[in-house]
């Protein structure tokens, strides 16, 4: 018996599709941080529904690098006290700089955090960070610096730095707004920071980094609790 | 009255359109058709039988629904809605609007051609503009929300024709099901109750409200599990 040629197309089509949702099955890991995101983005398209069990996994792939990351570390537990770490020694004069010379991205997230520390964020510096989280979900990349019309000064997107200086930002936005924008782009920023967990080195960036991960947890299964999504374990 | 066509792409939206505008009787005055000859997404049984009971099949093609009821179309070998070919065809045409399904971001020169063109945003603006704006209104609002507005340069910030309000869904697919499902509803109540001849448009106000961008799949998962 041989098979037309569209029903063969269409019974390969289906097998594929088949043998691919096996493998998900058998392989239920978080694939979100699971390569370089710096060298090969992902755009989060259309991604699949694979059940409580996804949540699941996502939590484990995060646990996994703060265990590792947690031996002789002191926990900081609020914004308050890691926004003291973040100390601003940069250019008292960069609000005036914004919008006219080119900008060093972690100096100015730096600055941003000293803003949102004094609680004394100017309208349009919140402007500015929405900018960038254009920015950022459209390339993927935060770079090293701007010019004065935030388009990019710098061929350097690798500073992780800067992308846990911004999710710490966006963090702080959705505590104190609960406006899902924030979250969301951190969640994102923080699948790429996980990829590259290895390069981080100094205490203080460990600090961040442990900080906008436990956070992100924490303000994730909070969201699960609200919606009555209970994940048993 | 207004004389009204559809410019169709071959997904899931187009087909729920289409669909229900046979269901529902409704001449349209033009339909267009641009078919790139992709080959076509493979749908489970559990989502067809989930389409079917939205009013549409998903397991067709938008080429067999309009031959099987033997409805004259006009062709083109390409998906993009900016290609000069479809521009000079709809400059020739006397079609006041066109409901528009996909194909891309409409630039000057489609927008400046003749016909406005009608778009079904899933997400209830200025408060949900952007990228699958259904997934933030279900985690906020536990229900979903479809304006229909003039297409312009701005994104989702065209005058506003009809908006309505849905619950959420009590399934999982809200990308091939659910998302074609409450546009195509809303199609037909803006097509019966005549609102494009009506032209009560309201304008935006595009300083206000909200952008969201594609959902973290995270956040998509929650969603999805709070309907189900």
């Amino acid at each position: 018996m041989f098979f037309q040629k569209n029903e063969f197309k269409f019974l390969t089509k289906l097998f594929i599709i088949n043998v691919k949702k096996l493998l998900v099955v058998k392989n239920l890991t978080y694939q979100y941080s699971d390569r370089n995101l710096l060298e090969f983005p992902e755009k989060y398209q259309m991604s699949s529904f694979e059940g409580k069990e996804f949540l699941h996994d996502y939590k484990k792939s995060r646990m996994s690098k703060i265990k590792h990351f947690e031996k002789n570390q002191n926990s900081i537990t609020k914004f308050d006290d890691i926004l003291k770490i973040i100390h601003f020694k940069g250019d008292t004069d960069i609000q005036n700089k914004i919008r006219k010379d080119i900008i060093e991205t972690e100096e100015f997230f730096t600055f941003l955090c000293s803003k949102l520390e004094e609680n004394k964020m100017e309208s349009f510096l919140k402007e500015i960070i929405d900018v960038f989280i254009k920015k950022f979900e459209i390339r993927k990349k935060i770079f090293n610096a701007y010019n004065a019309d935030f388009k990019v000064a710098s061929n350097d997107f690798a500073n992780l730095k800067n992308y846990s200086l911004f999710s710490l930002i966006c963090l702080l936005e959705y505590h104190k707004t609960d406006n899902l924008k924030y979250l969301n782009t951190s969640l994102k920023l923080n699948d790429i920071i996980c990829s590259q967990s290895t390069k981080i080195s100094s205490s203080d960036d460990i600090t961040l980094f442990l900080f906008i991960v436990k956070k992100e947890l924490e303000f994730i299964f909070s969201l699960c609790d609200k919606k009555k999504v209970f994940l048993n374990e | 009255m207004s004389k009204i066509g559809i410019i169709l792409t071959p997904d899931s939206r187009s087909k729920a359109y289409l669909c229900k505008i046979l269901s529902y009787k409704i001449n349209l005055d033009e339909i267009v058709f641009l078919n790139d000859k992709r080959n076509e997404k493979i749908f489970q049984t559990e989502v067809i039988n989930e389409s079917k009971k939205c009013g549409f099949d998903i397991s067709k093609s938008v080429t067999q629904i309009l031959n099987e009821n033997s409805i004259h179309y006009k062709e083109f070998n390409f998906m993009d809605i900016n290609n000069p070919k479809l521009i000079e065809y709809l400059k020739q045409s006397k079609i006041e609007f066109f409901i528009f399904t996909g194909g891309g971001i409409l630039k000057k020169e489609i927008l400046n051609c003749g016909p406005k063109f009608v778009h079904f945003h899933p997400g209830i603006v200025p408060y949900y503009r952007g990228s699958t704006c259904f997934y933030y209104s279900i985690l906020n609002d536990d229900e979903c929300g479809v304006t229909a507005y003039l297409m312009d340069e701005k994104l989702d910030a065209g005058e506003i024709i009809h908006q309505r309000i849905f619950q959420k869904p009590s399934h999982r697919f809200i990308d091939d099901v659910f998302d074609a499902h409450i546009r195509s509803e809303t199609l037909i109540e803006v097509l019966n109750k005549n609102l494009l001849d009506k032209k009560k448009f309201r304008k935006q106000n595009i300083d206000k409200g909200e952008t969201y961008h594609i959902i973290h799949p995270v956040l998509k998962h929650i969603a999805i599990l709070s309907c189900i």
